[in-house]
Order: structure tokens, then sequence, then C-alpha cells
């Protein structure tokens, strides 16, 4: 049971609507939505919130078709927390203006799959690392390709590791929009 | 492990561990990676980042309310939060114009109820005082109470085929003086719920050595002064098995991917005087500890220090999510024996068996171990009346040493120290008890892909479910320490859970919630062989304070 598919576990779910189903699926990925929560509020609020988001997802799973459980739940849970700021700001009289976030129904991982060959890809990733600034092409080069932690590529650069986090991140950012800018051309 | 990887996902210990720093160079790289990829993850590593304390307690605390949530009406809180979030903006004009018409029509009603109350209001008390008496009067002769729980727990106990037992009289079949392989097998059935849970309390291990027997004593000891500590504690006080592991843990268990790297990590601690060495092996040694169990994929390795050991971690390592199979925090302690002692025959419940579990009594055990190791000195014996699991040495002599878990259904406890001390849940297969009793079988116990009977979500959750219903101070219950001891089946294909026996009673009312709890609680995976499972298990209650201020 606690290595059922995901997929298994909801359709489970939806069809007995047996709860003990839903937080067998649940408890696999509570240490994360628990974890952003934290990124939100303090503690005893994010364990309010872990159960709250228990309940919503008691009435969202029957009303959806979720593909993707895991990215369903990141953006269920962040939705949350940021209705959750905005009702308390709105308490007080303020209004801030929160991005939404649509609820997403199927992975977030769609590429891959645009009939591109990966030689192709390499070829344009070679040529777009050259484009990167070049804190940010040591930092890709040095995670990706020669697989350090951040720890050891701040290390090896002698960049800050909060630096090195973001170098490797706008990096990939960078890198991936370099490269789909060459595939549409192509 | 399986095609879609999707819910490995790494625990939270193990990104505590990372923020800390503690993890190796390859690890953190893996960790990051994985990050990048999921947006999910990197967000939770924020959120952990930004936070300096410990999050196991809440965490703990989580899983117990998951619990509860799934045999409760859903949380009073939940639903006052979600009136809050979903109507924020239109309704809240709205409901002020309600409330305003509200707050008329309120006092409009009050006013006109008090200038009659006020106009007939000898006749109206008259009424309401006959009404008391005859209420109150009333109440007996009422059967059909609507609330049954407090009412007549012993009817409702027979109702549901429990049996009592003579409280005195606490477990059936073992003599404390002869034992017999017969008489034994009853008491390994209690020892194995001894090992598999600390902080119970169990009657009877089979025959103990003058010294274990004297150890057991202390232990009842400490086990009282340590109650109200753990009734503090509850399930938030228990250390997440990384971050603590890093300090006490003695055992590890790793893939094969075991790197030196990793050895600075194995830290014991010593018995009494609480000091931490580091104890620092090689790979190769390392290896020698590993061992397959139950399942193919999973890797154990055990590694105990010099010395008397007095906290044992074992943890099962799978990808990067790691579990405490067992923990046994202050639990422990070696003890020396004689190498040859120790072939063909292994240990239970502090308690030295041959292959026919027969009681032996060889151990001269002395305080101190001068070398507990794997290889040619095979002195492990563990006092284990109070830990988790049980060490054996294997019948052949180049094997001897090769110590094991010997009850590989126990591969989902995941206790952690004080966390534990309130239930004891034994999980024997009647038609496995004799595999189990053999220690051949019992060793290579990858043999028996037979998986127990368990709670659907594992025994930590299911035991601090247990553990925090009991001992709410809402719950209907005899406001005293002490434990219930009762045994349930667990009915193959269904999972039903029947023949309810109390072993142990306390109180009738205690007796009554703790079967209750049970059966109401979350529910229960039979075992893979379509036979019925007999569930024993401890319910530990705690004597809570009068002014209700607990929790």
């Amino acid at each position: 049971m606690q290595e059922a598919a995901d997929e298994l576990l909801i359709s489970r779910f939806k069809s007995t609507g047996d709860l003990q189903y839903l937080a067998a699926i649940y408890q696999r990925y509570m240490g994360l939505v628990y974890g952003v929560c934290l990124k939100y509020f303090d503690e005893e609020t994010s364990k309010d919130a872990v159960m709250q988001i228990f309940e919503e997802l008691i009435v969202k799973l029957q009303q959806h078709e979720v593909q993707n459980f895991k990215s369903w739940l990141h953006v269920l849970t962040k939705n949350f927390c940021l209705m959750k700021i905005r009702s308390s700001k709105n308490k007080e009289g303020l209004v801030v203006s929160v991005p939404e976030f649509p609820l997403m129904e199927s992975g977030q991982n769609n590429h891959h799959d645009n009939g591109i060959s990966m030689e192709d890809n390499l070829q344009v990733m070679e040529k777009c690392m050259e484009t990167l600034p070049k804190e940010q092409k040591e930092s890709v080069d040095l995670f990706y390709l020669k697989e350090k932690s951040y720890r050891e590529v701040a290390e090896i650069t002698g960049f800050d590791m909060n630096k090195v986090k973001s170098y490797i991140q706008n990096g990939k950012r960078n890198l991936k929009n370099c490269m789909e800018k060459h595939n549409a051309r192509q | 492990m399986q095609g879609n990887n999707n819910h490995i996902v790494p625990s939270p210990e193990y990104i505590q561990l990372y923020l800390e720093g503690k993890l190796s160079d390859r690890e953190m790289h893996a960790l990051e990676k994985m990050a990048l990829d999921d947006p999910f993850l990197a967000e939770a590593l924020e959120g952990y980042g930004g936070k300096n304390t410990q999050q196991a307690p809440h965490l703990n605390d989580l899983q117990a309310r998951l619990q509860a949530r799934l045999v409760q009406p859903r949380e009073q809180p939940a639903s006052e939060e979600e009136a809050i979030i979903v109507p924020i903006t239109k309704k809240r004009r709205v409901d002020y114009r309600w409330a305003a018409a509200a707050v008329i029509l309120i006092i409009l009603s009050v006013s006109t109820l008090i200038l009659r109350d006020y106009q007939g209001q000898e006749k109206n008390t008259s009424i309401t005082v006959a009404e008391d008496i005859k209420s109150t009067t009333a109440q007996p002769d009422q059967p059909a109470d609507p609330t049954p729980v407090p009412a007549a727990p012993n009817a409702e106990i027979t109702a549901d085929s429990l049996t009592f037992l003579s409280p005195s009289k606490n477990v059936p079949g073992v003599e404390k003086t002869d034992v017999t392989p017969g008489s034994f097998a009853d008491g390994y059935i209690k020892a194995e719920h001894a090992q598999e849970k600390k902080g119970a309390r169990v009657a009877q291990a089979p025959a103990p050595p003058a010294e274990i027997a004297a150890d057991q004593q202390n232990n009842e000891i400490s086990m009282d002064v340590a109650r109200p500590k753990m009734k503090a504690a509850r399930v938030t006080d228990s250390k997440p098995l990384e971050s603590s592991l890093n300090n006490r843990a003695a055992g590890i268990a790793l893939e094969d991917t075991w790197s030196t790297n990793m050895r600075s990590r194995l830290n014991v601690n010593l018995d009494s005087s609480k000091r931490t060495a580091t104890y620092k092996y090689s790979y190769e040694t390392m290896k020698g500890f590993m061992r397959d169990l139950a399942n193919n994929e999973d890797k154990y390795f055990f590694a105990p220090g010099n010395m008397q050991v007095d906290t044992i971690k074992i943890a099962r390592r799978n990808a990067i999510v790691v579990d405490t199979l067992f923990a046994t925090e202050g639990r422990l302690r070696g003890f020396e024996a004689p190498e040859t002692a120790l072939y063909g025959k292994y240990f239970r419940n502090g308690v030295l068996v041959d292959d026919n579990t027969h009681a032996l009594e060889i151990i001269n055990s002395k305080y101190r171990s001068k070398s507990m190791y794997y290889g040619r000195d095979t002195s492990i014996i563990m006092d284990a009346k109070k830990s988790q699991f049980s060490i054996a040495s294997q019948t052949n002599k180049t094997d001897a040493g090769k110590f094991n878990m010997l009850n590989p259904a126990a591969d989902k406890y995941g206790y952690n120290a004080n966390n534990v001390s309130n239930n004891v849940v034994s999980n024997l297969n009647k038609g496995n008890v004799k595999k189990y009793s053999n220690a051949n079988n019992a060793l290579t116990s990858n043999a028996s892909p037979f998986k127990q009977a368990s709670p659907l979500m594992g025994f930590q959750a299911y035991d601090a479910y247990i553990m925090k219903t009991v001992n709410d101070p809402a719950a209907v219950r005899d406001n005293v320490n002490g434990e219930v001891e009762l045994s349930f089946s667990v009915m193959p294909v269904t999972g039903e859970l029947t023949n309810f026996i109390i072993n142990k009673a306390l109180t009738p009312k205690n007796d009554l919630l703790a079967v209750e709890t049970i059966k109401r609680g979350p529910k229960w995976l039979p075992s893979s062989d379509s036979k019925p499972t007999v569930i024993r298990i401890l319910v530990v209650f705690v004597k809570l304070d009068e002014p209700k201020n607990t929790q």
C-alpha cells in the first residue's frame, strides 16, 4: 500500500471515498506541504494549514481529474497559503495583489516531446552555454556537468553560496529560454 | 524501486540534515539537482531553511493529527478557517448587512421575550423546575441512552465478544520458573511485543537470567519515574532519526553506495556516562554488517559500538529517503558473553534461547563489554527487554556473530525516542510463530516475503494516534496511570478487527476506551497469507493533570 502509485490511491479514494487512501498519498508529500507552508507562516499556522489543505483535497480531488498529483498538490498548497495571507491582510483592510496561480491539472513537464532530437538539443545547448554570463556558465558547468554540490561550486569558484544558487537557477533558466528560442526558429 | 519515482520525496529529516550541512557532497548535489527539477521540493527547502528550529516534533504532531482526522469528523479549526477563506472579498460586505439585520432582529425578539417573560414570570419558572425534576428522575429508567460510551461499558464489551481475563494472571501459559517450549512460545509472543516498542512494560520475559532480571527491576522503577515525562513529551518529543543519528546512533542502514564519508556519522552514545564517542569502521567492516532483510532492495547495516551501548538506531535507506526501523535510545545495555555460547543461539528479549526456543541460562553477563563488533567476538547481547529487536548469532561457526533482526515484520516500525512509550504492538501471525522460533528461518529473513498485518498508515502514525486518543483530556476515562493489554484479530482480506480480548484490565472505562479507540481507529491491512493475525497491544494510560491544561 505504501508503495502503491499515487494514481492508484487516488482512484481508490474516488471510488470508495475512503479517506485512508487519500491520507496514504498525502502522507508522502506532507513534509513538502508543510515545508512550503513554513515559507509563509510559523510552525503552528503551518500545521493548521497542512490539515486544512487535506480537507480541501477531499473536496477538490472529487471534482478534478488530476494527472500529476504531486505538482497539482504543490499548486494547491501555494494557492492555499497565498489565499490565507490575502484573507488575513484583507481583514486588516489592506489589499495586496497576490498573483493567482492557476490550478494545473496535468504535469508541468511537457518539454521533450516536441520532436527535437537529443543530438540537436546538445548542439543548441553548447551554443547557448556560450551566451551565458561567465559566472552562470561556470556554475552551471560545475553543477550539471561535473556534478558538484553548491558547496563545492562555491569552493571552486570562490563565489558566495547564495550567489552560486542563483547563478545556477538563472543559468538554467537562461539556457532553457535560449534553447527554446533556437528550437522555435528551426 | 519502481518506474514512478514521483513519490520519492526526501524526508524532512533528510532535508534538515542537508540544511545543517551534514550530507556528503554527492548527496547534497543529488538533493540540489532534485530541487532544481522539482519546484515543490525547492519551495519546501526554502521553507525549512527559513526556520532554525527542529521540525520533527511538528511533523510527528501532524502525523497524529492526520490519523485523528481519519477517524473523526473534520477538525473544528479547519471548518472555521475555510469559512474565512472562501468568501473573502465579496461576502464580507454582505456579511455586515446581514449582521446588522440580524442584530436588529435579535434586539427585537429579545426585547419581546423579555417583555413577555416579565409578564408571565411566575408561571414560567414553575414550569422549568417541574421539567428538571422530570428529566432527572426519568434518567435511570431509560435504557436507550443516546450516548452509550460512559453508560454501560461492561455490557458493550461483552456484546462484542470481549473476554476479561483475570488481571492478576495477565499472561496465560507462561510460568516464570519452568520454561517449556510450549509455554515459551507464548512467552515469546509476549517478548515479541516488548521488542517492538520500548517504554512498554511487559510482564513476563521468560526465565530471565539473574542479572537481566535484576536489571529489569531497575527498569521498572525508571519506567515509573519516567512516566510523567512521557506525558509531557507525548508525540512531539521524538527526535528525527537523521539528526539524532549524528550524535547517538550506533546503527545505520545503507545502500551499496555506502561511502566512507559516512563514517563520521556513526556515533555511539555510551551508557550512563552519556559520553559520546565516534567509532570509525572501515568500509569492509561495514559491509560485514550489512544484511539483506525482508526486502531485497533494502540493505541493512548494523554496527554496534564498543563498550556499553545504550542507544542504537537502525535505519533503512532507500534512494534518499531514510526511515528509522528501530530506535532504542537509552534502553540498551551491552553484555559480554563467551563467544562459543552464542553459536546456534540467539537472543530474544534479553534472553538467550536455542533453536527450539528453549531458554538458556548461559549469559554470565557483565556490565561492560570490551568489544562489541562483528567478527570473532560475538558478544552482542542486548538487554533488549525494552528494545525493539533482538540480536542473533547464526548456527554455523563462520556466520557466528552476524546478527540480524528477528522480526522482519518490524520493518515498518519507525519509532523514535520518547514518543513510543505508550503502546506496544505485537504483530505475530499465528501461522508464522513457528517460523520465527526457528533460528535459521528467522535469520535468513529474506526468505519470507510474507507481509504482516499492519496499520495502513504505518505503526508510527498508528501509535501516535492511539496515544493521543486515549490520553486526550476530553476522553471518557478514569484518570489513572496504567495499561490495558489487549489483543484482537485482523481478519484476512477485509482487515476487519475482531475478537477483542482484554488480557490485562485497568478500569472498565479505560478498557472500553482502549477497545473503542482501536476498533474505530485507523484501518489495518491484513497479512499477505490470508490468515487472521493476532495483534497484541498495550495501551498505556497516563494520568492527566487535574486542571485540564494539556493541549
